[in-house]
């Protein structure tokens, strides 16, 4: 996964896009050690990738190790690794800055990092 | 088209609460010989047994009631909600529920309860084991340590039922059926405001202590413990560690589903409650 494909598999999504219309601001989400910088402009990602963006100064960072992040974005994450509230629970996803944006459009960020599901390869059942 | 008529009836009942004198709005189906009263969870209402009521299989045997507590689903409010804060204590929900039992007459009952409801059971298996046939805990855990900030569930600036939502999407199992999920977060999304937040003033900041849980006789009251593998409110290895503590406390980890087994998936829930019931009408 990359910020460029998680920001088409959102903006390709008007339903989400939709609901995310009150959000803007840059997000940056911590994938192990690469920093990935998203730039929501009401619900749609004008900008992705892992400069940070010119001017911008990050409102929210979610952070969790590589392998945390690759289990929530298997196409069937396991329990526990299915949902960044469970990842909270866990006590494996920091989330750091603007907690008020976090928890106010938390269906619309969630549903945003869980994107990448779409595209992973389902596993097959031994 | 034909037009299909559920077998549930519901009625307003007026009873003495802890809180005061409340109307309470009580749902029923079946004519089997066990009561079986079930309680909702945090920030919902009694819709979350509709399927239960719905059951022929379960009515045949059990008379299924539920309610919705005060301030939640159809039951009354307090005339002065809006400077109320409600808060749920555990005293106030056990003396609930067996004034609930009282009022209805129902002499020895099954009850059982998910998330809140399986947490208060806990507290009649210790303290009223002679008053139930058996208890059975839905997500039953002793204490859930605060991960999330309960402030934003209840200020204006917060839509508390969209947030509600958002925090209850992941409990539910990911093979659950669209409707049954739709229909489970909308319980959510239709709750009053600092209602959930109330609810888990109980949840989360009454933990029971272990040596109480300890004291608990199964020999008294069977006690069956069934928790989803998605739960990560009520994790499976926090009912196990439930019964690590109770002697004889009977522990079901049902796979693929979530926090509200009763609501999200019915067929694959009765997989896991059926032979419970049989045990249970059995004994």
């Amino acid at each position: 996964m990359t910020p460029a494909v998680l920001r088409d598999l959102v903006n390709a999504d008007e339903a989400l896009v939709r609901r995310g219309r009150l959000v803007r601001g840059t997000v940056r989400i911590d994938v192990g050690g690469e920093r990935w910088y998203l730039t929501i402009e009401q619900g749609r990602i004008a900008e992705a990738g892992t400069e940070v963006p010119g001017g911008a100064q990050t409102r929210l960072s979610l952070s969790a190790g590589q392998e945390e992040w690759d289990a929530f974005w298997e196409a069937e994450p396991r329990p526990g690794h299915h949902d960044l509230m469970a990842l909270l629970r866990r006590r494996v996803l920091t989330v750091e800055g603007d907690t008020h944006l976090f928890m106010s459009h938390l269906r619309y960020i969630k549903d945003v990092l869980e994107k990448p599901r779409s595209v992973a390869t389902r596993r097959i059942p031994s | 088209m034909t037009a299909f008529v559920e077998p549930i009836s519901g009625r307003y009942v007026h009873m003495d609460l802890p809180a005061g004198r409340s109307r309470i709005y009580v749902e029923e189906a079946g004519d089997g010989p066990v009561p079986l009263l079930c309680l909702h969870t945090a920030g919902s209402d009694s819709r979350q047994y509709r399927h239960l009521l719905n059951d022929p299989d379960v009515t045949s045997r059990f008379r299924v009631i539920t309610f919705d507590m005060p301030w939640h689903g159809r039951s009354s409010v307090p005339a002065n909600w809006r400077d109320a804060e409600y808060t749920l204590t555990s005293d106030d929900y056990s003396a609930m529920v067996l004034t609930v039992c009282d009022v209805l007459d129902l002499g020895r009952p099954v009850v059982m309860g998910c998330s809140i409801g399986g947490r208060i059971v806990l507290r009649l298996a210790r303290e009223h084991p002679d008053r139930f046939r058996a208890l059975i805990g839905l997500q039953s855990g002793a204490a859930v340590a605060p991960y999330y900030d309960r402030e934003y569930l209840h200020r204006p600036d917060v839509h508390g039922g969209e947030l509600s939502v958002a925090l209850m999407s992941g409990l539910v199992g990911p093979a659950a059926p669209a409707q049954d999920r739709a229909e489970t977060l909308w319980h959510y999304a239709q709750g009053g405001p600092g209602v959930f937040k109330g609810d888990l003033h109980f949840y989360k900041d009454e933990s029971l202590d272990a040596e109480d849980l300890a004291r608990i006789d199964t020999t008294r009251c069977p006690l069956y413990l069934l928790t989803g593998e998605y739960d990560y409110s009520c994790m499976p290895e926090d009912t196990l560690a439930l019964a690590e503590i109770i002697p004889g406390a009977e522990v079901v980890i049902m796979r693929g589903l979530g926090h509200f087994p009763m609501s999200e998936d019915h067929a694959a829930f009765m997989q896991h409650l059926g032979p419970v019931l049989e045990r249970i009408q059995a004994s």
